[in-house]
């Protein structure tokens, strides 16, 4: 098992300023993370390992990580410390006919062959939010133990979300949206669990989520219900995971991530597509798949690349090949957080 | 025209039964030519892909308001095979 840390080094102090703080916490982690034989790196700095220094720029970055795995042995694991003003996100051409121009990637960092709608390493991305106390926080975070689960469905797809849900929980637990909207969100119900699913609608230039009963779009929830969540969140929304110029406020992702009980976020960069009903596909298969991954004890980073692969395998065995928006929803979900955290530590790793 | 007026109004009929959001909507029609995805396959150890010829995508597409006045693209993506058989149906999140 070996372990890749990375980061920018002139990118991150603009953006956080405090270094040494950072650095700091990244030696703690690395100790604490020891089975994972962690190496840290910044791309644009001399490093012990003789690999030339890059520029700001996703092409040159996975370049010096295949040459950084080269001397050192292949990485299982890769974290990349930063938004996308300090490691880019890869902008892909967009295999699907719609608004999105590109689709904001994390696989070719996590593949190694230029194949990389198929991820092999498990591979997270620590956003900045602009904060070095906000990247500390997610380097010290721990899974707690509930055994409870919340999902909220827009209510037109509440049978496709039934069959997500039910890898963590009861599906006539799951709220719909409507009757549900920011003004009746509780905050109790994002309090004390293990899993929080979400699919429900997105935008880029909204924070909000929405919900859907035929022509009815009511906010579901905003930033401000984000308080005291806990566990590992998992969302299907359009742009759930864009991060781009959004900071707490405006993105329910980021506020997610800065509560101390929330270990990661699951989500999509752009449009995301999905069912109406029963079996799932695109987006709810990767997180069902996610979900039952880290119900049995897998990492959260080798639980995303591993529904990744499912998803493709399944795909495959129902038509042959993986279509427009297959390939999309392979290249659009990315995992925010610390990818060697565990929703279930009890449970053994294959 | 891609595909014959006979096989689009009865997908027609069925996507404005079953998804009534989109029911005024002309779709936009094309046509996608698989290529063979052997490395895809070679990467998932899954033996010799399946080959197809084409197959055909209707994209139903509208503009919707939200209660708080933010435009959403709602997006309905129908899939087909080579004899307009539809093989599936996702929408937008």
């Amino acid at each position: 098992m070996r372990m890749l840390i990375l980061s920018g080094k002139k990118a991150l102090h603009e953006r956080i300023r405090a270094i040494r703080p950072f650095e700091k916490a990244i030696k703690e982690y690395i100790e604490s993370r020891k089975i994972y034989e962690p190496i840290f790196c910044y791309y644009d700095t001399p490093n012990k390992y003789r690999v030339e220094p890059v520029e700001k720029d996703a092409e040159a970055i996975r370049e010096y990580v295949s040459l950084l795995e080269k001397k050192v042995g292949e990485f299982d694991y890769l974290m990349l410390l930063g938004g996308d003003e300090v490691i880019p996100f890869f902008r892909l051409d967009n295999p699907c006919d719609d608004a999105d121009e590109n689709v904001l990637s994390d696989n070719p960092y996590a593949s190694r062959d230029d194949n990389y709608i198929l991820p092999e390493r498990a591979c997270s991305r620590i956003p900045d939010n602009g904060s070095s106390d906000f990247i500390l926080k997610q380097l010290t975070k721990a899974a707690s133990r509930y055994d409870n689960s919340f999902g909220l469905t827009a209510m037109v797809w509440q049978k496709a979300s039934e069959n997500v849900y039910r890898s963590v929980g009861e599906p006539d637990e799951l709220k719909c949206t409507p009757p549900v909207t920011r003004k009746t969100f509780d905050k109790a119900w994002l309090q004390k669990r293990d899993y929080l699913y979400f699919n429900v609608h997105g935008s880029k230039i909204s924070a909000n989520w929405y919900g859907q009963d035929g022509a009815d779009y009511p906010v579901a929830m905003s930033p401000d219900n984000v308080v005291s969540a806990s566990g590992i969140v998992a969302s299907e929304s359009c742009y759930g995971a864009y991060i781009i110029d959004k900071a707490e406020d405006d993105a329910v992702c980021i506020k997610f991530l800065a509560e101390d009980g929330v270990i990661g976020f699951c989500g999509s960069t752009t449009i995301a597509y999905g069912p109406v009903k029963p079996p799932s596909s695109e987006a709810d298969l990767v997180v069902k798949y996610f979900f039952e991954y880290l119900q049995q004890g897998h990492t959260l980073g080798a639980s995303l690349r591993n529904a990744k692969l499912d998803f493709a395998r399944k795909s495959l065995r129902r038509r042959g090949f993986l279509d427009d928006d297959d390939q999309k929803t392979l290249l659009q979900f990315v995992l925010y957080g610390d990818p060697t955290l565990r929703v279930r530590p009890d449970q053994v790793e294959a | 025209m891609l595909i014959d007026r006979e096989h689009l109004d009865k997908i027609k009929k069925e996507i404005a039964e079953q998804y009534p959001e989109f029911k005024d909507v002309e779709p936009e029609i094309s046509e996608k030519t698989i290529r063979p995805q052997d490395a895809i396959y070679r990467k998932l150890d899954m033996g010799v892909p399946k080959q197809f010829k084409s197959m055909y995508r209707l994209k139903f597409e509208r503009v919707v308001i939200t209660a708080d006045e933010t435009p959403i693209d709602r997006i309905l993506l129908v899939t087909l095979d080579e004899n307009f058989e539809i093989i599936k149906v996702v929408e937008s999140r």
